[in-house]
């Protein structure tokens, strides 16, 4: 099961927020914080084509400018 | 907080991306903590870190986001860093073996005296091949610089060995057969653009966590456009990712890589263009035997995929998939592999196979294409494979065995040529077994831990132990308990050196903090050996006093040892060793190196500041502009050209050039090498009495032999000790659950350890990771000569063993 911690940054600050409860309403995503250069996030999903799907899907949100992979982990941990 | 796996593994994703946003994850710093910069001390990927200094302690770490490496970020053993300097064990006095067996605390001075007489009576009473130095890839460019110098250069023995003999000499013979040149021609930015990975023999999600983020970063930005195949008999977390997962049976990747060329050569994915820079060759031979496209075409006749597929263990359509992505007409593709390549019997032939791949279809030397060999210790490169830290080699990519080489590095050491060693003696394996033998009887291990990841483990423990072994480390390990002398060393930020990564990239440490009272740095240890046994031998050197920006001599005098005094002075010896060859890193000054955040990259001839070297070998600047637009490439300081500065610097023609003329390779012609191989399997292939294959590697949370991440707490709780990963085929006839213990044993030793069930292994195979020095996985593994591969690098990838429930 894929874990990820990601980083997500806004077009515009004044966009974090907002973006930021809107991925927190996602299945798998957890907000670790907010800050200068973007949001903070882990997300889980059950398989690495869902990882992949989602950065996709996040990349295309408005007020989005870029979604970065910063720690990727798959094992079977359960 | 519940220490789960899970949260672990949460928690480590939640403060690399903390860290990213900029939100400071590590508590301890505050206002009073100033941030140095520096390359973090494990793995080979060298990425740049910000250690934070207060009250003169390492007290926390971020990435340094000005890196072009890791831009800022870090894996969990980056920020495990601090961590790994203050266990309370650290060594921190010299010690002297008793009669009884017990250690007593001496001075450095009477430490230092006791090795210069009996190094210099060994020489005196049974010649100079009687001592060695093992080395590291661990130590710095300098101290490697100054071992080399004092047993080359002023001893006279070639007994010059080190780990990386391990891990990377493979590596190097596959790049000097196929190039005639030493490492991979790209580099790390060739992940932002490639369209398809090919990784083979490398746990790179565990073994390299931040080039695989880049790697990820560039498939979730193109998903369909990008793909990812692994070839591992693993079904390893690097293997989770993949889109195509080549699960072949061990010991059967040279039958793989010649089917995958059969699928290009026969679907015509043939660069016809690039071959006019390509030779073909039968073997590995030096000379001769010469062929062409269509011999080589013939030859892999026999691997076309449904012929060998039921014997490799992977479908026809997989293998043609495979090399369909690879060789995809307008895509890129890289190829990335470690030690599943370099480890192994074949291993020479396996790189080799591999850089026929890119040679056939083009895809080299194009952003986006590469051939790249990942390493797996911070200075394997610079200090090793550079700067000559091997039995064969001399600094500057320069051979023992060559007259003029021997020449060039007699007048840059200031010794007398007729001194130094004319031929290799023996690699790693062979000067141990030199040591049992009795043969070699004095040895210094530097920064390394042989009493545990030696093959075989156990037979060269005693021999260490029944020789006069000298041992600088910073914690107790499986080699001190061995050591007649050991000397405890400074570590990472405690010295300054230079270290060289995968990349061709040069990057230095300054020394941040002091080492504890006690302790003194490596580079120190051998300096003051090497005036002592000097003295003994009555040797002097000619000390050449250097300007670092010309290499003008400002004045010399003849001194015993080294005759240079400091870090610095050692580095413009030994760029002056590089000018003008290959490994070029005249320009990298250390103005230079504490500017730009992530260093230089040879071939770097000019001493422009801006100027931080080539990031493509062996390409003209027209070529670069016109296969990728532009020539150089801009960071936050400085900038590297995306073409060979040495190509310009030795004025050689034409848009590719694979310069020719090595001296391991007399007739070559400017031309890269398709070694025409056949395919075969390892020396120790499972038969009846051992029916399973062991293979041994690295997990997430420790590094090696585990003497630094096993003492950092976070990780030894997570993962405090070996264990057996057994599939559920072989786990079901013996009754196998987790947890249940498991008898292994191989021709050369037995161990027990605690079974893991898991989809991870492969019928018939266990794999075990190699950090636990309670459980000496390498009692078991193979060490003999036939093992080796053509570059002297064991086998510790396929050991033939039976399993037993206990």
């Amino acid at each position: 099961m894929p874990i990820a911690g990601a980083l997500v940054i806004a077009v515009e600050m004044a966009h974090q927020q907002e973006l930021a409860d809107q991925l927190a309403a996602e299945s798998g995503v957890e907000i670790n914080g907010v800050g200068p250069v973007g949001i903070a996030i882990t997300v889980e999903t059950e398989t690495m084509k869902e990882m992949t799907c989602f950065a996709a899907k996040v990349k295309q949100l408005e007020h989005v400018a870029d979604f970065q992979l910063t720690y990727c982990n798959w094992e079977d941990l359960d | 907080m519940d220490l789960s796996r899970r949260n672990f593994i949460k928690a480590s994703a939640a403060a690399t991306a903390l860290a990213a946003a900029g939100i400071p994850a590590n508590v301890m710093a505050d206002e009073q903590t100033t941030f140095g910069r520096a390359q973090c001390r494990f793995c080979g990927t060298g990425c740049t870190v910000q250690p934070g200094i207060r009250y003169g302690r390492v007290v926390a770490i971020k990435g340094d986001p000005d890196s072009p490496i890791n831009r800022g970020h870090l894996c969990q053993k980056g920020y495990a860093l601090p961590q790994i300097m203050y266990a309370p064990d650290r060594l921190t006095s010299p010690q002297v073996r008793q009669k009884n067996g017990s250690y007593k605390d001496v001075k450095w001075d009477t430490a230092l005296d006791l090795i210069a007489d009996r190094f210099a009576e060994s020489i005196k009473e049974h010649g100079v091949d009687s001592v060695a130095w093992y080395g590291s890839g661990q130590n710095t460019t300098q101290e490697a610089f100054a071992a080399n110098k004092l047993f080359k250069g002023i001893i006279g023995t070639a007994n010059v060995e080190g780990n990386p003999r391990l891990c990377m000499a493979s590596a190097v013979g596959g790049y000097l057969n196929t190039f005639g040149a030493d490492e991979p021609a790209g580099g790390y930015d060739d992940f932002d653009a490639a369209d398809c990975f090919f990784i083979i023999g490398s746990n790179t999600a565990e073994a390299h966590p931040i080039l695989f983020q880049r790697l990820m970063d560039r498939k979730v930005s193109n998903p369909e456009k990008v793909t990812i195949i692994v070839a591992d008999p693993r079904f390893s977390p690097t293997a989770g990712f993949a889109d195509l997962h080549l699960q072949l049976k061990s010991g059967y990747d040279m039958y793989l890589l010649n089917s995958m060329a059969h699928v290009l050569v026969s679907e015509g994915h043939i660069d016809r263009k690039h071959l006019e820079y390509v030779s073909f060759r039968k073997g590995l031979k030096t000379k001769g035997d010469f062929t062409d496209l269509d011999g080589y075409i013939k030859s892999l006749e026999p691997y076309a995929p449904e012929l060998i597929s039921d014997l490799i263990g992977v479908s026809a359509a997989d293998i043609r998939q495979a090399a369909r992505w690879f060789g995809r007409d307008k895509h890129t593709s890289l190829s990335i592999w470690c030690m599943g390549m370099n480890q192994r019997t074949q291993g020479v032939h396996l790189n080799c196979q591999l850089h026929n791949l890119h040679l056939i279809t083009g895809k080299i030397g194009k952003y986006g294409s590469d051939s790249l060999s990942l390493t797996g210790q911070p200075n394997a490169c610079g200090g090793t494979r550079e700067q000559g830290g091997l039995t064969h080699i001399l600094p500057g990519h320069r051979a023992v065995a060559n007259p003029k080489h021997r020449q060039e590095m007699a007048g840059i050491w200031g010794v007398p040529v007729e001194g130094m060693p004319i031929k290799p003696t023996g690699s790693a394996v062979n000067m141990f077994q030199r040591l049992e033998q009795k043969a070699v009887r004095c040895i210094w291990i530097n920064t390394t831990n042989p009493g545990q990841s030696l093959p075989n483990a156990d037979r060269y423990r005693k021999a260490m132990t029944e020789a006069f072994t000298v041992v600088s480390d910073v914690y107790p390990t499986r080699t001190t308990e061995l050591a007649s002398v050991i000397l405890p060393s400074a570590m990472w930020v405690e010295r300054e050196g230079v270290m060289g990564q995968t990349d061709r990239r040069s990057q230095l440490t300054p020394a941040l903090v002091d080492p504890p009272k006690g302790c003194r740095t490596d580079f120190w240890q051998i300096q003051q050996i090497a005036r002592r046994i000097a003295q003994r031998l009555g040797k002097k050197t000619n000390y050449r006093h250097l300007d670092p920006m010309t290499g003008a001599v400002k004045k010399t005098e003849a001194v015993f040892g080294l005759g240079f005094q400091t870090e610095e002075e050692a580095w413009t010896e030994y760029r002056l060793a590089t000018r003008h060859q290959d490994v070029d890193l005249w320009g990298a000054t250390y103005e230079k190196l504490k500017a730009h955040s992530g260093g230089v990259t040879w071939p770097c001839p000019s001493t422009d500041f801006d100027n931080r070297g080539s990031a493509k070998r062996y390409i003209s600047e027209e070529y670069a502009r016109q296969t990728g637009g532009v020539t150089t490439r801009n960071y936050k300081t400085g900038y590297v050209t995306l073409y060979d500065q040495h190509l310009e610097e030795k004025k050689l023609t034409g848009p590719i050039n694979y310069y020719g003329g090595h001296p391991f390779h007399k007739d070559s012609v400017g031309k890269a090498t398709i070694r025409v191989l056949s395919a075969m399997t390892d020396f120790e292939m499972p038969d009846a009495d051992y029916p399973i294959v062991l293979n041994t590697g690295r997990t997430v949370e420790h590094w090696h032999t585990g003497s630094m991440t096993m003492r950092v707490p976070r990780l030894k709780a997570i993962s405090p000790a070996a264990y057996v990963e057994v599939s559920a085929e072989d786990a079901g006839p013996l009754k196998l659950r987790n947890g249940s213990m498991l008898k292994i044993s191989s021709r050369r030793g037995e161990i027990v350890l605690p079974v893991w069930v898991t989809e991870r292994a492969q019928k018939g195979m266990v794999f075990v990771p190699w950090f636990d020095e309670n459980k000496l996985i390498n009692k078991l593994t193979v060490d003999d000569p036939k093992s080796w591969s053509g570059a002297g690098e064991p086998d510790y990838k396929v050991c033939a063993v039976r399993i037993e429930k206990v």
